[in-house]
């Protein structure tokens, strides 16, 4: 010590007098603070709707009482611990105390009250105390509370709401654009990240493009996108599959009210073709709702087509517009999302296919139509809560039915239950793609795609 | 040919180790499936068994298990291996799904299909290494962030993101005995930073905006103030007092010298002294990515580039007698490795083999101990944090 104070002078010296001799520089290890990270995506999303809010997106301005980790078990988030009575119809959720919403009022038991007040039944017991009382046992109520449908807000006058997440809403452009910037006073920790601009509506395409060029940090690409992203030694990041692509024949509409009809051409379907050529071998062929990683037994449900038992269910038809006959025009139509670049091809594979079994299936973007294939992310990681979010999202909800039990015979017959009447054929469930510029760090997303920008920063841009 | 002698028995008792292990976790869901198969089957039924392994498990352990299975289906007294008039097949896939293992028994009986299925927990994720040049320990793991320990008498003080607790020792592991939570009054910043200086019972926490005082002798007391200078370094490698950004997680180059003269620096993770000759020098790791150093010419070394933003100098009796340990260059998501260099001519050459952790290492401070520094990681597959004890040895 004593020899370190005897030359301290000429440190001293030296370090006032000389900037600091930089060596090289390195790749950083400790997270840094500040920078805009700049995100496109595909969807346009109006702010007073939540519900079009990609799930991954969600979480970064809203809060959730309770929130999943990657086995699927529920963890504390704005409350800090829960408890229930003996029959699981009494649960009393202590909340983190000192939270606010983005605009300063308290995020108290009375507060959470009123968002969750679809509920059965919810009272603020306590300044810090809620409880959600329900008829029926509901041993599963923190995996349910912990859905993105959940989320903690409060609701202006005009509909806009408020959260209290890591990032706050500073400007939002319908559809176009969004700015939002970190909360110093976020429970969890200021975000590293001073903000994030979301530009939404982009098509697939520029995205690729502007993530090239260095106009995007964060992009959705398609798989043929992802390839020559990947080709060029770009980053790219593929989640679990969990977005679901799947046929729904709408309820009413005659062409496809015989149930023939929709066997014919679930049967005729070749997803390994689609699979291999259209998607790029992404993400797994289906004859499941949920995804074979989150249940362990989606190979169950068969997927394989069956040529032979389709044109013999298609020749069983009565003759009408729907079976292929010369000069008899198709009846049955097929709509898809004419911005899904992968919609289309797709779309139209399955009518080819339809076509080999004797059902003719016209194509048309966007419309009414007998049939749609429609897209819908995973919604829960408690796969009793995923299955009902699909049940709602594709028009099933009244033959939704909770498993009797928490096993996975129950969930089992839950999911075939819903499928039996064949208006909903699963495909496939695909990845979320995403490309990253080579400034992002500690890119830790959850498998299932929540993107948690909020752990998020950047490196410094260099000259 | 004295190896291969001793190879088998080896063998063998790691085989048996492993077929204990796997017995106490998988014999129950083995039963269940077990009785669930018969029961979709009549007594004695004769049954062809077949298996497919679609899940991360070994496929030692999915050998284990396929065979126990069998065995619990012949013993509940069906025919397995047996064919029938009635044809019964089972057909049992090893699937898995996050929380766990799921095993799936497909049973048909002619035309009729029938399925069961059990769920078995998988076994936490193992971790551990070795090294050479640095002696590495495990002192302690917890759930919550360790951010700093220091020896007291024959105690332990740590610092967590809650608390300062005292552990002692107790059959050869540490435990908590005395614990005083810290009076935060506002969220603390990510990628939160902690530093810990003891002084007989009494201990200095230092923590972002937040200076702690406390004696841990008798009870546990604390008494907290608003403050945002931290000491760097440690005994002869004390650079000073330095100013921490309340709402970050780095220095923000304020220092103030042991004389109590202010210097400015470019803003810094962490420091590490080291010796040019007999006159000290500095490395400090900058919060712009560069590696800023002091009182040496030198301006490039590869070996000073490669090093993460955790540094922290030592002195031992070996080599050079001035060292620096670093952490690896990566980010939260991958594991991470702490090295040792010798600082000869300002230039730190790599010494012996770097150490690894199973994720990030989030803190590095020197101890008071001679060519002593302790190292928090966090697994990254399981999320808890460790802390280790890394000693300078001079092993050739």
């Amino acid at each position: 010590m004593q020899r370190f104070a005897w030359q301290l002078p000429a440190l001293i010296s030296l370090l006032a007098s000389l900037t600091g001799l930089p060596a090289s520089a390195r790749a950083e290890t400790r997270p840094r603070y500040g920078g805009r990270l700049t995100v496109e995506i595909h969807d346009a999303i109006i702010f007073t709707d939540l519900s079009a809010w990609p799930p991954q997106l969600v979480a970064l301005v809203y809060d959730r009482l309770v929130i999943m980790d990657e086995r699927g078990e529920p963890r504390p988030a704005l409350a800090t611990s829960w408890q229930h009575d003996a029959d699981n119809k009494r649960w009393e959720f202590r909340l983190r105390p000192g939270v606010k919403f983005h605009d300063s009022s308290p995020l108290n038991a009375a507060a959470v009250a009123a968002c969750l007040r679809g509920w059965a039944s919810v009272t603020a017991a306590a300044e810090d105390v809620v409880v959600v009382q329900t008829e029926i046992p509901a041993p599963d109520l923190p995996a349910r509370l912990a859905g993105p449908g959940n989320v903690i807000l409060r609701r202006g006058a005009d509909g806009v709401t408020t959260g209290s997440g890591p990032f706050r809403v500073a400007e939002w452009q319908p559809g176009r654009r969004a700015l939002l910037t970190a909360n110093e006073d976020y429970w969890g920790g200021r975000p590293y990240l001073d903000g994030i601009e979301v530009q939404m509506g982009r098509p697939p395409r520029d995205q690729a493009i502007d993530l090239e060029l260095g106009k995007a940090d964060l992009a959705e690409l398609t798989p043929d996108d992802a390839r020559r992203a990947v080709q060029r030694g770009a980053r790219t990041w593929v989640s679990a599959p969990a977005e679901l692509l799947a046929l729904v024949f709408e309820r009413g509409h005659t062409a496809v009210e015989d149930a023939r009809l929709r066997q014919a051409v679930a049967l005729s379907i070749d997803r390994a073709a689609i699979h291999n050529v259209l998607l790029l071998k992404q993400g797994e062929s289906t004859g499941a709702l949920l995804p074979g990683w989150l249940t362990g037994y989606a190979f169950l449900f068969p997927a394989a087509r069956d040529l032979e038992r389709a044109r013999q269910m298609a020749a069983s038809l009565p003759k009408s517009g729907t079976r292929i006959a010369p000069g008899i025009p198709g009846r049955v139509t097929l709509g898809y999302d004419a911005a899904d670049p992968l919609a289309r091809p797709i779309a139209e594979r399955i009518a080819l296919n339809a076509r080999e079994a004797g059902v003719v299936v016209q194509v048309a973007p966007g419309g009414p139509s007998d049939v749609r294939l429609a897209r819908v992310p995973l919604r829960s990681l408690d796969p009793e809560q995923a299955l009902a979010a699909y049940a709602s999202a594709l028009g099933m909800a009244a033959s939704f039915k909770t498993p009797t039990a928490p096993t996975p015979e129950a969930r089992l017959e839950a999911e075939q239950k819903l499928l039996e009447d064949g208006r909903v054929v699963p495909l496939f469930h695909v990845p979320q793609i995403v490309g990253l510029s080579p400034r992002v760090r500690n890119w830790n997303p959850e498998p299932w795609g929540d993107w948690r920008l909020d752990g998020v920063w950047l490196e410094l841009r260099r000259p | 040919m004295v190896g291969s002698h001793l190879r088998f028995p080896l063998l063998t008792i790691l085989l048996l180790t492993g077929v204990a292990a796997w017995g106490q976790r998988f014999d129950g869901p083995v039963h269940g499936l077990a009785l669930k198969i018969a029961a979709a089957l009549k007594p004695h039924a004769p049954v062809t068994l077949s298996f497919r392994n679609v899940s991360s498990m070994s496929a030692a352990d999915a050998a284990v298990t396929e065979a126990a299975i069998e065995r619990e289906l012949r013993s509940l007294g069906l025919g397995v291996g047996e064919r029938g008039p009635e044809g019964n097949e089972v057909q049992v896939t090893l699937s898995e799904n996050p929380r766990g293992f799921v095993w799936v028994a497909e049973i048909r009986t002619g035309d009729a299909r029938a399925i069961a299925m059990e769920e078995a927990s998988k076994p936490p994720p193992a971790s551990g290494t070795t090294s050479t040049a640095i002696e590495k320990k495990l002192v302690l793991e917890q759930d919550r962030q360790i951010l700093d320990l220091a020896p007291m008498g024959r105690g332990l003080l740590v610092l967590d993101s809650e608390a300062v607790s005292l552990y002692e020792s107790a059959g050869g592991e540490w435990q908590r005995k005395l614990s005083v939570r810290i009076p935060a009054t506002r969220p603390w910043p990510r990628d939160l930073r902690g530093r810990l200086v003891t002084q007989g019972d009494a201990y200095q926490a230092y923590l972002p905006g937040l200076t702690c005082n406390g004696n841990a002798g008798g009870g546990m007391s604390i008494t907290c103030r608003e403050a945002t200078l931290w000491p760097i370094g440690a005994g002869p490698r004390m650079l000073g007092l330095a100013q921490f950004a309340p709402a970050r997680n780095y220095f923000d180059g304020r220092v103030i010298a042991p004389n109590g003269s202010p210097v400015t620096v470019p803003a810094f993770f962490s420091a590490a002294g080291f010796q040019v000759g007999a006159a000290p020098a500095w490395a400090l790791a900058g919060v712009d990515g560069q590696t800023h150093l002091y009182n040496t010419l030198i301006k490039n070394s590869s070996a000073w580039a490669a090093m993460g933003s955790g540094i922290v100098g030592l002195e031992s009796d070996c080599g050079g007698r001035s060292q620096v340990l670093a952490s690896a260059a990566g980010d939260g998501t991958v594991t991470d490795s702490v090295s040792a260099y010798d600082v000869v001519d300002s230039a730190p050459r790599p010494t012996g083999d770097a150490v690894a952790f199973p994720g990030p290492v989030t803190a590095l401070w020197p101890a008071a101990e001679r060519g002593v520094a302790f190292a928090v990681s966090r697994d990254i597959r399981s999320g808890r944090y460790a802390a280790f004890r890394l000693a300078i040895t001079c092993a050739h």
